[in-house]
Parts: C-alpha cells; structure tokens; sequence
C-alpha cells in the first residue's frame, strides 16, 4: 500500500475478517437498516454465520392491545408490518444459519411469520416464544417439522400440550431442555412423560405447581438431570372447604428422590422478592410489571438470556 | 517463555522500576534473570517504515502492544545490535502515530478510564484515510485495543446512516452492484438510502 495523499483507501475492500468484527459491534436494527446494501463486500459481510448464529429480537414488542375473545390480543397493522420487515431483511441476510431465536413475551408473532421464520431458519436450535396467542396448532407443527435440530424451547403454558410434545418427539431428536413460562399441570407432566421420556432439563420456575405434579416429573422422567422449579408456589390437593393450600417446604421424600437429579434448583422464602410476586400474581407472573428483562432470568445457565 | 509469561514478567518488572534487558528474559537461565533484576539501561528497538523512516522505540512499549513484535523479539529473529524491523506496509505518519498510542498507553495504563478514553478520542480524530491507514497498521501489527478502538469509530461513524452518506463518509465510489440490483434496492428500500 503506498502512501501519499493521491492513493486511495477503498474501503469497499476491507478484508471481510474485519468487516465481521466491526459489524458484530452493531445491534440487529443497525445491522439490518442498509449496511448490506453499502457495496456487495459489506454485503457479504453481513452475511457472515457469526453475525448470525443467535437472532436476538427481545428488545422488540408488538404495539396491541387486549381483546376478551381469542386470540386475546390484536396487534396493530404497523407494528406487524415492521415486524415482518424486520424479520424479511434478517432472515435473508442469515443465510439459513440462524441457531437461536429470541422473541419477547410482549411479541405476539403471528401464524404467517412464525411459517416464514421457521422456513428459514432449518438449524434452529434453540427456540424462545414466549408467547402463542396468534399462532395455531398447525402453523407450529409445521415449524416444529422443520427444526430437525431443536434442542431447547421456551414456551408459555399450553391448554393442549400432546399434539406439540408429539410432534417434537417425532421430529427432534436432540431435543432436551425445556422451559415452560406458566404452570404445568398433572396433563403437561404426563404429556412430557408419554412423549419426551428423554427430557433432560426441564424449568417451571415462577409458577404455581402441586405437589402431585411435581412427584410425577421426579418419578417419571428418568432422563432429568437438572429441574427448576425455583420460586414457585408449592400447592397440594386437600378436602373441602380448602380444596387446597400452599405448602411451605419441601419435605424429605421429595429430597429423596429429587437426590438423583445432577441439578434441584428451589427457592421458597418469604423474603425472596420473586417468591412474593409470583404469589402476589398468583402462580401467573405479569413479566410486564417488573424491570425490563426480569423474565430473561432462569437459575439453569443454559436457560438464561 | 510463552508470550504471556514474558508480558507479565515485564509488567512485574516495570512496577518495582527495573528496566528489564530485552532479548534476556527469552531464556529462564537464572544469570539473565539476576541480570535482569540489576537493572539496565531501557532497551530500544527500531522501527522502519515504508519511507524508510527509522523509528526508535522502547522495546517494552511495542512487545506489551504488538503480537506481531513480540514474537519477532520472543523468537529471537531480531538482534538488538544491528537489526530494524522493517514495516512496508506502515508508512511514517501512520506509524508515529501507532508509536504514539502504545506509548502513552503503556506510561499511562494506571490512568483513569475517563481520562485514557478521552485521549483516545482525541487520538482518533482523524480523516477517513488516517483512519484506514491506523485501521491497516494495528491489524497488521496485531494491536488488540487499537483494534478495538478502532473497530468501535467506525462502528460508531456507521450506525444510524443512509447509504448514501456512508458512501461519501467512506469514498465507496464503486459498490459492486449491478445497475439493475442498485435500482432494485433503492425501491425497495428507499428509507435506506
């Protein structure tokens, strides 16, 4: 390279390493806003797998409101639209190398995007959707099918969890972590025993649990290694007029049998801030009214945001 | 003495105000080490640009920066008596600069944060060209934070532009497109441009 003040620095020939640090720099609306339309290197740049390896959009939430019919929200037109904009412009960029996704529980995805997301994204690994309102059942099992690589899903409660749990079972067969932003009922945990037996770490934390539920997934998932249930309001079934009541402690017989777990993440005190909004919520945190990205956190390391 | 070893070395050294002698501390004999530990005069090294420019520098200022030096002297490729290293690809303006920043970093690394960020501000205050120029020179000589600082400008001289300004911010004359892409971009997305 020669010096003096007529050579000129083409910018435009950058050795791609540095294009790729420089732009690892920029957060996914900088990235997406026109960079890869500077010149056809930047172009490639942005292309390149290690900008693509998570698609982190939990900054962004629909702009909706709640409605008392299903799907109990509706989201206004513009926000859609810059969703799908958004989603359109990084999906093509990614080049299919996307491995994880990360939408925030205020972001109400619908049927069409998740279809065109999933199309996209055939290595996903790792899965966060906290939320399902406007999604179908057959608009994720579509998905589902796709992800042949799905490892870890973080979902909210479902009413109807088989036919999800099925369609995973038969199509994903590293899958191994799941996290459930909502109660598990008896139905849930025995749905993940007939159809996940091989489930290795599961998370409920922040959520009401019975007892009975919890003996179930202790007894019968012989895979689990590491269980969360942090937070939670421990519940047990007892006659009328109670019908039930909270249980302060967790006794020596689920110890015991929690003991072969590698992981048995718990905390039930009184003086745990967390422990008193999911009460104060009753078994159903409102994330909403807490710090911004309190529902990222998860005890289990490989949950966490 | 792996790289790592060596850089600790010095800044142990440095910190009980003994000048280590350079090439010295490559071995683990003990007479170099006691040597060490005597003290001597601060060992310099020279830099030679493109231009042919010769630079002399603290030895210790570019080995603590500079990957590439370190091992130069770490493999004992440079002889302290006669040799120079020559950088033809560093021409002399940039090079007295890439001196400038590993200098005053090395005597001022107990500096606040404040102040040190404000002086690399000031350092960076450059032209487009100065900037490549530093750009192309701490890549080459493989100076982690001036890389870093680097790579943050021009991330920071990108961000919440149109493409046309970057264009004329970076002199992109020729962005490789065909005419037809081009023109199917800017419908697309004319809120880019």
């Amino acid at each position: 390279m020669e010096d003096g003040d007529y050579s000129i620095r083409r910018w435009e020939d950058l050795d791609i390493d540095i294009l790729v640090k420089i732009f690892q720099l920029l957060d996914i609306f900088e990235l997406t806003a026109g960079i890869a339309h500077v010149c056809s290197a930047w172009r490639m740049a942005c292309c390149d797998p290690l900008l693509w390896k998570t698609l982190d959009l939990s900054m962004l939430k629909s702009n909706f409101i709640k409605i008392p019919l299903e799907p109990f929200v509706y989201v206004d037109g513009r926000s859609d639209r810059k969703l799908t904009r958004l989603l359109k412009i990084s999906l093509s960029l990614s080049r299919q190398s996307i491995m994880t996704l990360i939408f925030h529980f205020n972001l109400y995805v619908s049927d069409e995007q998740l279809t065109y997301t999933a199309e996209r994204c055939p290595k996903l690994r790792r899965l966060v959707l906290p939320a399902w309102n406007r999604i179908k059942k057959t608009g994720m099992c579509k998905a589902i099918r796709g992800w042949k690589d799905l490892e870890s899903l973080t979902m909210p409660s479902i009413a109807n969890p088989p036919y999800l749990l099925e369609e995973i079972s038969n199509h994903c067969k590293n899958f191994s972590e799941l996290k459930i932003m909502g109660p598990c009922d008896i139905y849930f945990a025995s749905s993940l025993v007939a159809f996940l037996p091989k489930l290795k770490v599961l998370s409920l934390r922040c959520s009401m649990l019975y007892k009975d539920v919890l003996i179930e997934i202790l007894d019968r998932l012989q895979h689990l290694e590491v269980l969360n249930i942090s937070h939670c309001i421990l519940m047990e079934a007892v006659p009328p007029p109670q019908h039930k009541r909270v249980v302060r402690e967790i006794d020596q017989s689920i110890r015991q049998k929690a003991s072969r777990l590698r992981e048995f993440i718990t905390c039930m005190d009184d003086n745990c801030i967390m422990c008193n909004r999911t009460r104060t919520d009753e078994g159903l945190v409102r994330w909403y009214k807490y710090e911004e990205g309190l529902w990222k956190a998860d005890e289990v390391r490989s949950l966490a945001l | 003495m792996t790289q790592l070893d060596r850089l600790s070395v010095y800044h142990w050294l440095n910190a009980w105000c003994i000048k280590p002698v350079g090439g010295a501390l490559v071995r683990q004999e003990p007479e170099y080490i006691l040597l060490a530990l005597m003290g001597s005069p601060l060992k310099k090294i020279m830099l030679c640009s493109s231009e042919k420019e010769i630079f002399s520098v603290e030895e210790q200022v570019m080995v603590q920066h500079s990957v590439i030096i370190n091992n130069m002297i770490e493999d004992g490729s440079y002889n302290h008596e006669e040799s120079k290293i020559p950088l033809d690809c560093v021409d002399s303006k940039t090079l007295k600069k890439v001196i400038d920043y590993c200098t005053h970093h090395t005597h001022h690394h107990n500096d606040n944060q404040e102040d040190l960020e404000a002086w690399d501000a000031q350092f960076l205050n450059v032209d487009s060209n100065g900037l490549y120029d530093l750009l192309m020179a701490a890549n080459y000589l493989e100076i982690r934070n001036l890389l870093d600082l680097i790579y943050g400008t021009i991330k920071n001289m990108i961000k919440g532009k149109k493409i046309d300004e970057i264009r004329r911010i970076f002199n992109i004359k020729d962005h490789g497109f065909t005419p037809e892409e081009e023109e199917q971009n800017r419908k697309e997305y004319p809120h880019f441009y």
